[in-house]
């Protein structure tokens, strides 16, 4: 058997492999974007050439790029051109100042003229240390030309400079909505900035659209915000068919550089049906044999991974469902209230029993435990068990019980954790279900004890992308506030890491070529100035990517 | 808005099954010259005789009567909005709520985005609206759907026994005490009970003793040139008997002399709204009432409205 040629060797560092038996090596060698052999130096350095390209490590940590197990890759698309106004950490925002600032900087970066639209996310009164809403006097002086839309944090927002009202018509006459809010200057109907609810929503739902070549154009900054923390395969999880129409035109461009895996909505599912398989004679809510083979495979680096189902909304939102009530009440204030599934469980049962019968993988979004317990329901009606091998994941599953992850095992499904809740929203969890059940959030402890396979997610953008904070929040749970959410549930630095390696290539059933550093593999890698597995926890946060690398090929390098 | 006010708009909820579908096809089929905008969750529920349709495009099905079909697959404040650029060619929009959404949040941002609110109507199961109303996940969403409807209807009453209709009627009613209660046994209702009337009111004269005799309906109407006190008309009309489903027409207040004040009325929510001004044309009331059948006597009808001019 001749030795292949390495292409590139890396050396003198951690190289922390994720493999359990054998954690580290002394050196890799790559090959035609593969991994060609790993171990001690001397053996690696036999497939060395006068062609080889030698990479000194120099301390720094070479291990498998990280796999985005969940997120939303539509909003990177969005969100590269907007600026970014949020609080810390998640933005740069500490005051009104820097909120000038930091448009002023992507006026300029993006090269923006009179009349072009300045839009910004993340914006939060509690943030600024001016301790007052921002207004369009505050935005004024430095936009004068251009309409301006901060985001409201909550997303049911925004504040608008003057072009801005100008641009919707809204004025000292505008009546305020039943249920909206639009903020008046003191002793004067004039709109001071912020608007909310009913009053934003025509106005989110009017802003001017990108055109698709706007959109495509994006493609390579969107990939950018993974690279820089590295992500080599990204997840768009809850695709729409226009979204899913731009993503391979976007393929078929040859614009991806990342792997991206959508799941496209169970909603959408019918409309995707007519449109690409327009001869088949179901009425939509049977798939076509021919449609299963389009799943699973990638085409140009997209891949249909599995079909996204919804079943409640969000925690934080109480919209998720509980089987039992919070302490606190609901959101238009209801007594008693345990949020409510967004679809009937008659649905859910056919649904899910239609698209497993074709053997394509399921994607749950859960939150409650109420929740949880109907797609259960659907997935013992269907007949699914561990020995299927279908890995049907269950994302957040933020507040299963005991007695759900032992049905888990039964039925081979895997949760996709969101530890870092405990972080932003720990607190207010335990506010509206108590301690026990609110510090139970995504309970890895408890689930890998039990010998489940799971996976930790960002859901960009409802967080950033900060692989860090979630291997942080993995082995801390430490809340905003300094405290602990549900210490029983801190795992190891090591099973963090694997669930965001290679327990998420397992979900994606590409164990085979990614997760791990092992010979045959796909050569995706991430160099970071210090090591997970070494510094103490707190300096987890800190740890700063220097290279990521997609199949040998370098998609991000920091320039710092 | 367009240049004519605003577009009337009409919420149909109810849990799965309760028979949302069927209503929204039959009303598709006889809309009787009314130019509808149905919003349907889904293109695959509706079932529309090819012959009928006259131009399908992704989102939005032309039929050739007129009306237009769109899907609420890209979310409901698009598909609304969309259609108030199209707001001349339409003369009521029907929203189907989806079977486990709040008909009244939907009947409200029909109202933010400039549509007039018709009515919330809310379909119930006769065979199992009961069960469904203590499943253990969806159980208090149902009881919920009820409350903010201002028309009940008990469908497919044909498949259950009278004492139990009697029984589901009371039920109902104490789920909604606010709206008024009908029958149906497969979603055939009316145009004018389900939309609210929409024959012109300055016709009325001629459809005085209109009454269907086919159906479950009768109208009851009145005209007359002598003014009406306001808070003796609002009196009355809270006091309507449960059977009246509808009202619509115009009214001449001794309050408001110099321009026409409207009535709409669907389920016991009856507003008086300021209409355009009298101007040359004589001053007169001209207003219709729908309903069950035998739900007033037309006597102690004429009589009692009678009064309120005196």
């Amino acid at each position: 058997m001749s030795t292949q040629h390495a292409d590139t060797i890396y050396f003198n560092g951690p190289i922390v492999t994720m493999v359990d038996h054998r954690p580290e090596v002394e050196a890799i060698a790559i090959a035609s974007g593969r991994i060609l052999r790993t171990g001690e130096k001397a053996y690696v350095l036999e497939t060395a050439t006068v062609e080889t390209l030698f990479v000194d490590l120099g301390g720094n940590t070479l291990m498998p790029a990280f796999i985005d197990a969940h997120g939303h890759f539509m909003n990177a698309l969005q969100v590269v051109t907007w600026a970014n106004v949020s609080g810390k950490p998640v933005g740069p925002v500490g005051s009104i100042a820097d909120i000038i600032d930091v448009l002023k900087a992507h006026v300029e970066r993006r090269k923006l003229g009179p009349g072009e639209w300045i839009v910004g996310y993340g914006y939060d009164r509690t943030t600024l240390s001016d301790q007052r809403e921002l207004t369009r006097d505050d935005l004024d002086p430095h936009f004068p030309d251009n309409p301006v839309m901060l985001i409201h944090v909550s997303n049911h927002g925004a504040v608008l400079n003057s072009a801005a009202f100008g641009a919707f018509e809204i004025d000292a006459n505008t009546p305020t909505p039943a249920g909206g809010v639009i903020l008046r200057k003191p002793g004067s109907e004039e709109p001071a900035g912020l608007i909310m609810e009913t009053a934003f929503l025509p106005v989110f739902g009017n802003m001017p659209q990108p055109t698709e070549q706007e959109l495509l154009d994006t493609f390579p900054a969107a990939q950018e915000i993974y690279a820089s923390k590295g992500i080599t395969t990204v997840q768009e999880g809850a695709t729409h068919a226009k979204d899913l129409a731009l993503l391979r035109t976007a393929a078929n461009q040859d614009l991806l550089y990342l792997d991206l895996v959508s799941l496209p909505l169970i909603f959408e599912v019918p409309a995707m049906l007519r449109e690409y398989f327009p001869d088949s004679s179901g009425n939509g809510t049977v798939v076509p044999d021919a449609a299963t083979e389009h799943f699973g495979a990638y085409r140009n680096r997209l891949k249909l991974g599995g079909v996204k189902f919804l079943n409640d909304g969000s925690p934080q939102g109480k919209t998720a469902f509980w089987s039992k009530p919070l302490l606190t009440p609901g959101p238009d204030g209801q007594q008693n209230w345990r949020g409510e599934p967004t679809v009937p469980p008659e649905l859910l049962n056919k649904a899910v029993k239609e698209i497993a019968g074709k053997q394509i993988q399921l994607w749950c979004h859960c939150n409650g435990d109420a929740a949880i317990d109907m797609l259960l329901d659907a997935v013992a009606e269907a007949g699914i068990t561990a020995s299927d091998d279908r890995r049907d994941v269950v994302i957040h599953s933020q507040f299963v019980r005991d007695d759900q992850l032992d049905a888990y095992l039964k039925h081979g499904i895997s949760p996709s954790f969101f530890t870092v809740h405990a972080f932003f929203w720990g607190n207010l969890h335990i506010e509206n279900l108590g301690e026990e059940r609110g510090s139970r959030l995504s309970p890895m402890r408890s689930a890998i004890d039990r010998g489940i396979r799971c996976s930790n997610h960002n859901d960009f953008s409802v967080t950033p992308v900060e692989p860090m904070r979630m291997l942080w929040s993995a082995v801390t749970r430490t809340a905003r506030e300094g405290n602990v959410i549900g210490p029983q549930e801190r795992i190891s630095i090591w099973e963090a890491l694997k669930a965001i390696t290679i327990d998420a290539a397992w979900q994606y059933h590409e164990e085979d070529h990614k997760g791990t550093i092992e010979a045959g593999k796909l050569a995706d890698l991430v160099i970071l100035d210090k090591n997970p597995l070494t510094v103490p926890n707190d300096e987890l946060l800190s740890i700063t990517v220097m290279e990521t690398l997609k199949e040998g090929q370098t998609v991000y390098r920091n320039a710092g | 808005m367009s240049s004519r006010e605003s577009l009337p708009y009409t919420v149909i909820g109810g849990y799965l099954g309760a028979g949302k579908t069927t209503l929204l096809n039959n009303l598709l089929r006889n809309a009787d010259g009314l130019r509808l905008a149905v919003l349907i969750n889904d293109f695959g529920d509706i079932n529309i005789d090819a012959e009928l349709i006259e131009h399908q495009d992704g989102e939005t099905i032309s039929l050739a009567n007129g009306c237009i079909c769109c899907s609420l697959a890209d979310g409901f404040l698009l598909a609304l909005n969309k259609l108030r650029e199209r707001a001349d060619a339409i003369d009521h929009v029907v929203v189907e709520a989806s079977g486990v959404s709040d008909p009244v949040r939907i009947g409200q941002f029909g109202a933010i985005l400039g549509y007039e609110r018709a009515g919330v109507i809310v379909l119930a199961d006769a065979a199992d609206v009961r069960e469904k109303a203590t499943n253990k996940y969806v159980g208090e969403l149902v009881q919920r759907q009820f409350q903010g409807a201002d028309l009940v209807v008990l469908n497919k009453c044909d498949l259950v026994p009278q004492a139990a209709r009697v029984e589901l009627l009371a039920w109902l009613g104490q789920l909604a005490p606010n709206a008024r209660l009908l029958e149906s046994s497969n979603g055939q209702i009316p145009l004018d009970v389900l939309l609210g009337v929409y024959r012109d009111p300055s016709r009325i004269a001629d459809d005085a003793d209109s009454m269907d005799h086919a159906t479950a309906y009768e109208r009851w109407s009145f005209v007359s040139s002598e003014p009406l006190e306001r808070k003796r008309l609002e009196h009355w009309l809270s006091e309507l008997p449960d059977g009246i489903l509808r009202a619509k027409g115009v009214v001449n207040l001794l309050d408001s002399p110099r321009e026409r004040t409207v009535l709409q009325c669907v389920g016991r929510r009856c507003n008086l709204t300021p209409g355009a001004a009298w101007g040359d044309e004589q001053p007169a009331t001209r207003l219709v009432f729908i309903g069950a059948r035998e739900s007033m006597s037309r006597s102690a009808f004429e009589e009692q409205i009678a009064a309120l001019t005196r």
